[in-house]
């Protein structure tokens, strides 16, 4: 068993907004352990971003706030400690890379500059030898351009810039990189080329990576553990090679089936039908019942729990579960 | 960076042109024949005569324009009506006392307007943010005349703190020099003169400040606000920056070019204000200047007068322009190039 670096347990994190309570996040648990690559998958709307950023306690407050569970980070329960204590952490400890990499750099000031400043907030150090980290970090991401710190954002393609923003969340050697949809933005040749990348700082700094996407293709190619988020809720947690070759979770299936296969000459995608549920109104029982085709009638009464199916693998799903005692209210 | 600063001066070029046309045009705007009416009614034929050929109105348009054009390259501005002095020498203590004056009315509205804009983005929505937004609502709606006979009476009178006209106390003993009072007196080291000279000055900038100040203030905020709200925002918390240089650095930076724009257009207006203030506060400006000869029918004081208050007006935003392009990178290797 290896260490956990990263240690979610049972996170509720609610966005108080006019129109009333969304539960953005609703009781997930999980654990990144030490140079582990662990995949954070859902669609859109999920809560994968705002998981990531209650890490990072980058969550806008208000309207955002952790109401209940823990983010214990190497030992540290990170929603309990002060804002101070959480800045030294974050971008020396834990980095965060974001989907944007275009919008993600400030425009106004150079590569150089917003490098050397990662290392000047958590280090003493003076310019010049920030500047030689800088170079070498950038170095690491396949950048060895001459006069790259000199250069403003707007200067380089998006491709480029994502290294740029890797580099900046590996300057100092983190413990913990969360990537938010690191490659969304990219076009395909330059995404196999950033996970390449990625894969290989993991493998060399022994950093541990939680990374989230909504493609499960980018998730088979880079992580060892898998969890599929649905509607703020973890819906099935396992290794790489059980979840690719027996998800459980209808909803995994459905994402599953959604991946473009190349032998398949069907003129259209598969794709799951119906839509995520509007965070203001989940349905009461099952969060995946008005979607599911397996949907039994106590899958719209009562809500199934995450429980195993089989050693270290997790499933939220009535299909697999004993049913004890049928639900209190029978329709 | 120095093509692009080549590249602006060059487009200033038509827009000189056109103003020195429509300077040019003042005189000839007046109906009839203007040196009749400069001189009025009850001029003999050899008065009338004097005028014209001072004005040279004898000659055909085009020649009278590129003589005119010829003047001003040479820094001839033409001869006061009334004074016989000429207009080029007269104007500068005018000149700096209105430079003066909006130099420090732009320093105070900026210098609070930011700031106040800057505190309430940060803050936002705290008492602080909404008395900062009511003193901008009041400030922009606030007239300069009212505002200005208001602190006449308010610190002048009642108080007594406070010169209420003038930039000197007049029985002070003081060699003007470059005519910025606060400077000349720092350069003859009279410390003295230099604690009145700003005295006088604080009301008047105040008066002649607080509108741009409350726009400055507003724009500031807003425009804070919006890049609080930007990707590489977040990217510079995430990295473990303390909230003062997020605020200071990463969004105030971004945050100041639609200022800037705001800063320019104000700077522009403040000149027009400027002609009110120093009728108030019985400041000796090129407003005054140009109020009295407007008044005494001095059309060559009226035209170079307006000439020299549109030629600051571009080269401030010629100052903006570039400044635009200091602060932002991206605007030298734009559409520009
Ligand atoms: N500032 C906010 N105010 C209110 N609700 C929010 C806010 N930010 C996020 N949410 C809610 O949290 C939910 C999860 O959003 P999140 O950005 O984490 O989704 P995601 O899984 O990252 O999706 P994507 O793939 O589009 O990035 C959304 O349904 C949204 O309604
Ligand atoms: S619990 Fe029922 S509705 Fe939910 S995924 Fe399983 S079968 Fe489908
Ligand atoms: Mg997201």
């Amino acid at each position: 068993m290896t260490q956990t670096v990263l240690e979610i347990a049972e996170l509720q994190l609610h966005f108080f907004t006019d129109k009333g309570v969304v539960k953005a996040v609703d009781g997930v648990s999980l654990e990144v352990g030490r140079g582990e690559v662990v995949g954070l998958v859902g669609e859109s709307g999920c809560g994968k971003s705002v998981t990531s950023l209650a890490i990072m306690g980058l969550i806008p407050q208000p309207p955002g706030k952790v109401v209940a569970g823990s983010i214990q980070f190497e030992g540290v329960d990170l929603t309990k400690i002060s804002q101070k204590e959480l800045r030294k952490i974050r971008g020396d400890q834990v980095a965060m890379i974001f989907q944007e990499p275009m919008t993600s750099l400030n425009p106004l000031f150079t590569i150089g500059n917003q490098l050397i400043e990662v290392v000047r907030i958590h280090r003493k150090v003076n310019k010049s030898e920030a500047r030689k980290q800088a170079l070498e970090m950038l170095r690491q991401v396949g950048i060895s351009r001459e006069g790259i710190l000199d250069d403003y954002p707007h200067q380089l393609s998006g491709g480029m810039r994502q290294r740029v923003m890797i580099a900046m969340a590996m300057m100092l050697n983190p413990k913990l990189l969360i990537a938010d949809e690191p490659t969304t933005a990219l076009d395909v040749t330059i995404q196999a080329q950033i996970l390449d990348l990625m894969k290989n700082l993991n493998k060399e700094f022994g950093t541990s990576i939680l990374f989230i996407t909504h493609d499960l293709g980018v998730v088979a190619e880079m992580c060892d553990r898998i969890v599929v988020m649905y509607a703020g809720q973890i819906v099935e947690q396992t290794d790489r090679f059980r979840l690719f070759r027996n998800p459980k979770h209808p909803y995994t299936q459905g994402l599953m089936n959604s991946i473009p296969k190349l032998e398949d000459k069907r003129e259209r995608l598969y794709s799951i039908p119906g839509q995520v549920p509007n965070p203001h109104q989940m349905p009461s029982g099952c969060r995946f019942a008005p979607r599911c085709e397996y949907v039994m009638d106590i899958c719209r009464v009562s809500s199934p729990e995450l429980l195993a199916v089989e050693e270290g693998h997790l499933s939220r799903c009535f299909l697999h579960q004993e049913v004890k005692e049928v639900a209190t209210t029978s329709t | 960076m120095i093509s692009y600063i080549i590249r602006r001066l060059i487009m200033l070029i038509p827009v000189l042109i056109g103003m020195s046309i429509i300077t040019f045009s003042v005189v000839h705007a007046i109906p009839g024949d203007p040196a009749r009416t400069i001189v009025g009614d009850k001029a003999t034929p050899a008065q009338i005569q004097e005028i014209r050929e001072n004005l040279g109105l004898d000659k055909p348009a085009y020649i009278q324009y590129f003589t005119y054009v010829k003047d001003i390259l040479r820094g001839d501005l033409g001869t006061s009506l009334i004074t016989k002095q000429e207009i080029a020498k007269e104007i500068k203590p005018f000149l700096a006392a209105t430079t003066e004056l909006a130099v420090v009315a732009m320093l105070i509205a900026v210098f609070f307007g930011v700031n106040l804009g800057i505190l309430s983005a940060w803050k936002q929505n705290s008492w602080f943010d909404y008395t900062a937004m009511l003193i901008a609502l009041i400030g922009v709606s606030m007239p300069i005349f009212w505002l200005g006979l208001m602190e006449q009476w308010f610190f002048a009178q009642e108080l007594d703190l406070l010169p209420s006209n003038g930039r000197l106390d007049p029985r002070m003993e003081f060699d003007a020099i470059t005519n910025f009072y606060s400077i000349d007196a720092i350069i003859q080291g009279n410390w003295y003169a230099f604690q009145d000279a700003i005295l006088h000055l604080i009301l008047p900038a105040v008066a002649l400040g607080t509108i741009p100040m409350a726009i400055i203030a507003r724009m500031t905020r807003s425009s804070m606000l919006e890049v609080m709200r930007s990707d590489y925002i977040r990217t510079a918390r995430a990295k473990g920056l303390g909230e003062f240089w997020v605020v200071y650095k990463h969004t105030l930076k971004n945050a100041f070019i639609p200022v800037l724009t705001v800063v320019g257009l104000q700077l522009g207006l403040l000149l027009g204000g400027a002609v009110l203030t120093e009728t108030i506060f019985s400041w000796p400006g090129v407003g005054r200047y140009i109020f009295d000869a407007i008044n005494a029918r001095n059309y060559p004081v009226i035209q170079s007068g307006i000439l020299i208050l549109a030629t600051i007006f571009v080269v401030i935003n010629l100052i903006v322009d570039l400044l635009y392009a200091w602060v932002d990178p991206r605007i030298q290797y734009g559409k520009g190039d």
